[in-house]
């Protein structure tokens, strides 16, 4: 490796998608060549280009690591968080940069992802409880508990950053703005596995449409793309076998999550729900 | 003069469906089943409306046969082994569909530690299971088709 960070190593040509709704009628691709260094992620080239080259370039960011899902776009026909991706790590001289598919162009590279969270709020993503007050209570008595196994059957769903670029990458979503997408069925699912949800009668009746679970494909990309590694194909197919199983009256009923009494000592709790990096020492 | 703002529609629809991008092995497979799915369809009919010949006389159904029967004419055998072709893709990807949209093989959610091992690897062996053996039909197909092993003679 002879070359540092900051230092440039190669010339590497962006053709970036432009458009206009003030101006162009329809969308044309601008060139800028920059000099790639390493450890340089395709945002900071943007940027980069937009402080020396063209001010009028426009994209959607915010915190440049991963973690917001702002910067999604299809970079080398592949949608992924400009954040994330190292530009010398695409290997190419030339890096095609486009706005996700499947949503209406803003500007630019920043898409309107409207339809995204219309179908995310359609599956309720959040906790029902039958008695509602339990989430209300202003001064909670009692907390639920779950173990680490429970824990681990909805957490990378929950991973999820609202990018958009698993229902981008989808080819049903790219024909049916009215399918759900892998986003919002992933919630669904993801709700419907957490153990203190009460509400996966609501959700199973939700994505139990032509719409829903059952225009899913199995094309798998968005699990390709998703730069968080939540795997939506999979949920879907576990709903898809839920309601199978459900059709057939065979579905297990769902485990609910325990309550203990807010800040019970962790002997009161049962051994199972003590996560292993927790578990101290009792004194003899 | 001033333009009424308006947002570019970047669907693709079903151009979507041929080429979304650079992605994986998997979405070759949906593309394929769906034109196989709408060859099969569309033999369907074409097949209806041929054997419905015989309704008229034995010597109509003979000399339909005579003409477009895959004995009579190459190139109709050709399509015809396109057809099997069809078949036994549209078959064994059924197959492989079948199992993992009931969730099998797909594996079970799990901690996302980077790198991320997703349902894609997981099922990759089951795929390849299913094309070789769709694979082997195929080289069977060559054989009772061009290579006269058919029982036909």
């Amino acid at each position: 490796m002879g070359y540092d960070m900051g230092k440039p190593v190669k010339k590497v040509k962006f053709r970036v998608f432009r458009y206009d709704p003030e101006r162009d009628d329809k969308p044309h691709y601008s060139e800028y060549t920059i000099e790639a260094w390493k450890g340089m992620s395709v945002l900071d080239a943007l940027n980069e280009i937009k402080a020396d080259q063209d001010p009028t370039l426009s994209w959607r960011q915010s915190c440049r690591m991963g973690v917001c899902g702002s910067c999604a776009m299809v970079i080398n026909g592949k949608p992924a968080l400009a954040c994330q991706t190292q530009v010398l790590k695409l290997d190419t001289d030339v890096i095609t940069i486009e706005p996700l598919k499947s949503f209406p162009v803003i500007k630019d590279l920043a898409p309107d992802l409207q339809n995204l969270f219309r179908h995310h709020t359609h599956v309720k993503p959040y906790i029902i409880r039958e008695n509602e007050e339990e989430l209300t209570e202003e001064e909670p008595t009692e907390e639920f508990l779950q173990s680490p196994e429970e824990l681990e059957a909805f957490l990378q769903f929950s991973y999820c950053i609202k990018c958009g670029a698993c229902v981008s990458a989808c080819p049903v979503s790219q024909s049916d703005p009215e399918f759900y997408g892998p986003q919002a069925l992933a919630q669904a699912f993801r709700y419907i596995s957490d153990t203190r949800d009460e509400g996966e009668e609501i959700r199973y009746a939700i994505v139990d449409n032509p719409q829903g679970c059952w225009r899913c494909h199995f094309a798998q990309s968005c699990t390709f793309v998703c730069p968080k590694g939540v795997d939506p194909a999979m949920a879907i197919q576990y709903l898809k076998r839920d309601l199978v199983l459900m059709s057939l009256g065979m579905k297990k009923e769902k485990k609910r999550a325990q309550k203990a009494p807010l800040g019970a000592p962790t002997d009161k709790v049962p051994e199972k729900y003590i996560p292993p990096e927790f578990t101290i020492a009792k004194p003899e | 003069m001033e333009r009424k703002k308006r947002h570019y529609p970047n669907f693709p629809g079903v151009v979507g469906w041929i080429y979304g991008g650079n992605l994986n092995f998997e979405r070759v497979l949906f593309l394929l089943h769906r034109i196989t799915g709408l060859a099969l369809i569309f033999y369907l009919f074409a097949h209806i409306i041929v054997v419905g010949f015989r309704a008229y006389s034995p010597q109509m159904w003979e000399m339909v046969m005579g003409r477009i029967s895959g004995h009579a004419n190459p190139v109709i055998l050709f399509f015809e082994w396109l057809l099997v072709l069809a078949v036994i893709f549209h078959m064994f990807n059924g197959m492989r569909l079948i199992f993992l949209e009931l969730g099998f093989f797909v594996g079970k959610p799990s901690r996302p530690v980077y790198p991320y091992r997703t349902s894609i690897d997981r099922q990759r062996i089951f795929t390849w299971i299913m094309m070789i053996l769709a694979s082997i039909f195929v080289i069977w197909s060559i054989f009772a088709f061009f290579m006269g092993g058919g029982s036909h003679a």
